[in-house]
Formats: structure tokens, C-alpha cells, sequence
């Protein structure tokens, strides 16, 4: 146990040594150490591959799990961050089952940008992986965010259908919908939520919305009992890059719920 | 009698074979297999990049450097024109040609070109500067996942190290890309068996310098 902990505590501290340059490796080397996908990530991840040069012992897992971290994660240096990180790692390491880009905890955020309007715009879409019984799969959307922030749709505005129309069958609504439908969120409940997504699509079908690049994506992960933790891609030269853990923290199952629904832009 | 004996003789060969070109042709993945595509998508992939190089060098004959071009559109899915393919649910899916991805550390966007045009500058980049095309050996391949119609996909993963020299030899760019390439894999019919035929896809490129 105790050499166990020395080696990670050296792992560990190597992250500040190494991150701040050493002399370069050559391209076969870096490429090896690189985790250059999410299938190479969870395969280290699950144990089923391992970083170059980790002996295989008892404790070759917690160290591939070291080493899938980013090294220059803010407050690695700090004792707490040491502890939780055992912890994490602990978690990881009793994790049932391996994980899987098809786990329905793991999401693909993306963010996106798009023209709408003939002005560039960025979102957010979050996709998930989906199987089904015929064991054909595919990304599918499952959430988008942002369009309220960048003045896509506008839900703040309140605009009204006079109290006495239902007297004359709602006729109000023909005229306030054709002049008006640029507010076309202002006329719903205030308690009526948006459906971002919904919005996003019915925009896209109609070709009033265009994806014009995904200028970044990262993974967020709810799947592992405790904690969540988010895996980006670092392009570096040295030997911690690719996808790598870029935070963790720990999260239990309700908060996750709320979590999920923030993501999700609920 | 002997009419009827033979009609369902024919039917059952005519069956047999059937089952035996369909067996064939929607062949389940062996290990082997999965080694056969590693091979033949790391070959597909040193070749492309064996052609980047003779583009660029003025050295080659134009002639020379526009057969290179035809040649590595070749590995191709389209062959560097628009292409159509099957999802899992059948619906045809349009694509444009298959694109070359770039970033730049002046620019976090991606910009896409289609690969003709990619390799076109390319070529008229060697005239202009000395080229140099650095690939490391290995290539890893992941994500093979079953498509429609029998086929394969595939992500092939590999380092290239790009430098630029002025004609009298003057480092004046350098960068080193990983590039992400999708792969199609389909099953060619030849005789009983089954070959397999990769074809390349649009290439993500993550670059640093």
C-alpha cells in the first residue's frame, strides 16, 4: 500500500514537472502515449489497454487512471485535491462494469456555430449514443442550449392574448401571430417551459438555421456512483495529451438529476 | 415425375447458392477480419501520405504530381466527389466530397475544403516552397462498427509532422497534426469468399506547433 501511494504521489507530482515541458519525445513515442480517441480512453480507462511503460501489477490501473488525468488541472497540487483524487480512482476502480461511449450517463456536448438570420451564432447540442434491439447504433441528439443566450429565441418576453378573447373564439391569435411572430415565445405560460431542442430542429427543418462548423466537444460523464468528470481533448507535445479527464468532482445522484437537466438545457 | 424431380433440384441449388453468396456477403467480423482491416486501412493511409509528399516535391513532372493527386483521391470513398451511403435504417444519406479539416492556432474554428482542392494546394504550395512530409510509423485503428449493407467503419488515427523551407532551405513553418480519418470498410465478392476493400473518409485534423 505504501509503495502504492508513493508511486502515485510521484505521479501525481509529476504532473507539475511535466506539464511544464520537457524536451520532446519523438513523434512515434508521443503517438503512442497519446490518448487519441475516446475508444483508446475508456479502453485505459476500463484496463483493457494500458499507457506505455506502466508495469502490470496491483497497481497499474490506478496509475493508468493517473495518467489519463490532465496534468494541468488547476489545484492539483493541493493536499485535498490528492485525497479526492484517490477517491475518484477508488470509485473508477469498483465501477462494476466497463464503461461504455453507449452508457446513458455519457454525453457528446457540442458546441456548435451555426448562421441564423445571416449572422453567426454559437450553441449548444448534446448527443447521446443509442442502440437499440437490433443492435444498430447512432448518435442522436438529445439537448440544445444556448439559443436563448444568443438571441435565437428570446424567453423573457411576455406579450398577451386579451383576457376576454375566449369570447370571440381566440380570434386575437391570427393577428398577433402574423404580426407578431417574431415573439412567438412570448405568447406561452410564463411557467411553460422552452424545449431548446425542439426549437433547434423545427429552425433547422425549416431552413431558417445552419450548422456552419463544431468548434469544440467535450464528454461529460455521470456514470461512475459519487462523481461526475468531463474529458477534453489537450493538443500538446509532450506525452499528456489527447482526451484526458479535464475535471472531476463529486456529485451525488440528485444533483446529478439537476446536473443532467442543466446540460440538457431544461 | 422426372420433370418435377428436376425442377426441385434446380430449386434447391438455385437456394443453396442464394444462402451461400448471402452468407458470403454479410460475413460477421472474425479477429482475423479485424486484423485483415487494421493492415489494409495503415497501407491505405501510408499511401496517402506517400502521395503527399510526391505532390509537393516540384522535383516530380507535373505529370507525375496530377497522377499522384488521381491516385490518392482514389483511396477515397467517391473518390473526391460527392457520395451517397446507406445508414442502418436505409435511408440514403447525400454527402458532399470528402473533406480535408484544418485548424489553425490563429483560428480555433475548423475550416473544411474538399480534399481535391486541399491536395491542389498542396501541389501548388511544393511550387512555390520546399516541402517535407514526416509520418510516424504506427497507425492505430478503433471504433470498427458494423453498417448497412455489410459494410464496416472505422477510424484510423495517425502523426504527421508537416515542415515548409524556403527554396534556399529556411525553416518558415512547421506543425505536427494528428489526423483522424474515417474509414469505410466493404466486402467485395470474390468467388466463395469474402475481400475487403477500405476506403477512406473526411479527415479531422488536430494541429499544434
Amino acid at each position: 500500500m505504501k509503495t502504492f501511494c508513493l508511486t502515485l504521489l510521484f505521479v501525481l507530482n509529476a504532473l507539475s514537472v511535466f506539464s511544464q515541458g520537457i524536451s520532446d519525445l519523438t513523434l512515434d513515442e508521443r503517438f503512442e502515449c497519446q490518448v487519441k480517441s475516446l475508444d483508446e480512453f475508456l479502453a485505459r480507462l476500463n484496463g483493457d489497454e494500458s499507457y506505455p511503460d506502466i508495469n502490470v501489477d496491483e497497481h497499474s490501473h490506478i496509475n493508468n487512471l493517473a495518467m489519463l488525468m490532465d496534468f494541468q488541472m488547476p489545484h492539483k497540487n493541493e493536499p485535498a485535491f490528492k485525497e479526492k483524487s484517490m477517491k475518484f480512482f477508488r470509485a473508477i476502480e469498483a465501477f462494476p462494469r466497463p464503461l461504455r461511449d453507449t452508457d446513458s450517463l455519457l454525453f457528446a456536448v457540442t458546441t456548435c456555430c451555426v448562421k441564423h438570420l445571416g449572422t453567426e451564432k454559437n450553441i449548444t447540442l448534446i448527443l447521446q449514443k443509442e442502440t437499440d434491439k437490433q443492435n444498430r447504433s447512432r448518435w442522436a441528439l438529445v439537448g440544445a442550449d444556448g439559443l436563448q443566450q444568443c438571441g435565437i429565441i428570446d424567453t423573457t418576453k411576455v406579450r398577451g392574448i386579451s383576457p376576454v378573447e375566449h369570447e370571440i373564439h381566440f380570434l386575437e391569435m391570427l393577428d398577433v401571430f402574423k404580426f407578431h411572430a417574431k415573439d412567438a415565445m412570448a405568447f406561452r405560460k410564463s411557467d411553460t417551459h422552452i424545449d431548446q431542442l425542439s426549437v433547434f430542429l423545427t429552425l433547422l427543418q425549416t431552413g431558417q438555421i445552419e450548422l456552419l462548423s463544431v468548434d469544440k466537444l467535450t464528454y461529460h460523464v455521470l456514470a461512475i456512483p459519487g462523481f461526475i468528470f468531463t474529458i477534453d481533448e489537450y493538443v500538446r507535445t509532450n506525452y499528456n495529451s489527447g482526451w484526458l479527464i479535464s475535471s472531476f468532482s463529486e456529485m451525488g445522484d440528485e444533483r446529478k438529476h439537476v446536473y443532467i437537466q442543466t446540460l440538457l438545457g431544461k | 415425375m422426372k420433370n418435377f424431380q428436376y425442377i426441385c433440384a434446380l430449386l434447391c441449388f438455385w437456394t443453396i447458392s442464394c444462402g451461400l453468396t448471402a452468407q458470403n456477403l454479410n460475413a460477421t467480423l472474425s479477429e482475423q477480419d479485424k486484423l485483415e482491416f487494421q493492415q489494409r486501412i495503415k497501407d491505405n493511409v501510408m499511401e496517402f501520405q506517400g502521395y503527399l509528399s510526391k505532390i509537393a516535391n516540384d522535383k516530380n513532372d507535373l505529370s507525375v504530381r496530377n497522377n499522384a493527386i488521381r491516385a490518392a483521391l482514389n483511396l477515397y470513398i467517391g473518390k473526391g466527389k460527392p457520395y451517397t451511403s446507406l445508414d442502418d435504417w436505409g435511408n440514403e444519406t447525400n454527402h458532399d466530397a470528402v473533406k480535408m479539416y484544418t485548424s489553425s492556432k490563429y483560428s480555433k474554428r475548423l475550416r473544411p475544403q474538399p480534399m481535391s482542392a486541399y491536395l491542389e494546394n498542396l501541389k501548388a504550395l511544393g511550387e512555390k516552397y520546399i516541402i517535407r512530409v514526416e509520418t510516424a510509423d504506427a497507425v492505430r485503428v478503433d471504433n470498427i462498427t458494423p453498417a448497412a449493407g455489410g459494410r464496416y467503419m472505422a477510424v484510423a488515427y495517425f502523426v504527421q509532422k508537416y515542415y515548409r523551407y524556403t527554396r534556399d532551405g529556411q525553416l518558415i513553418y512547421s506543425d505536427e497534426t494528428t489526423k483522424k480519418v474515417k474509414v469505410y470498410i466493404d466486402p467485395i465478392q470474390v468467388g466463395d469468399g469474402v475481400v475487403w476493400k477500405a476506403l477512406l473518409g473526411d479527415v479531422y485534423v488536430v494541429s499544434t506547433r
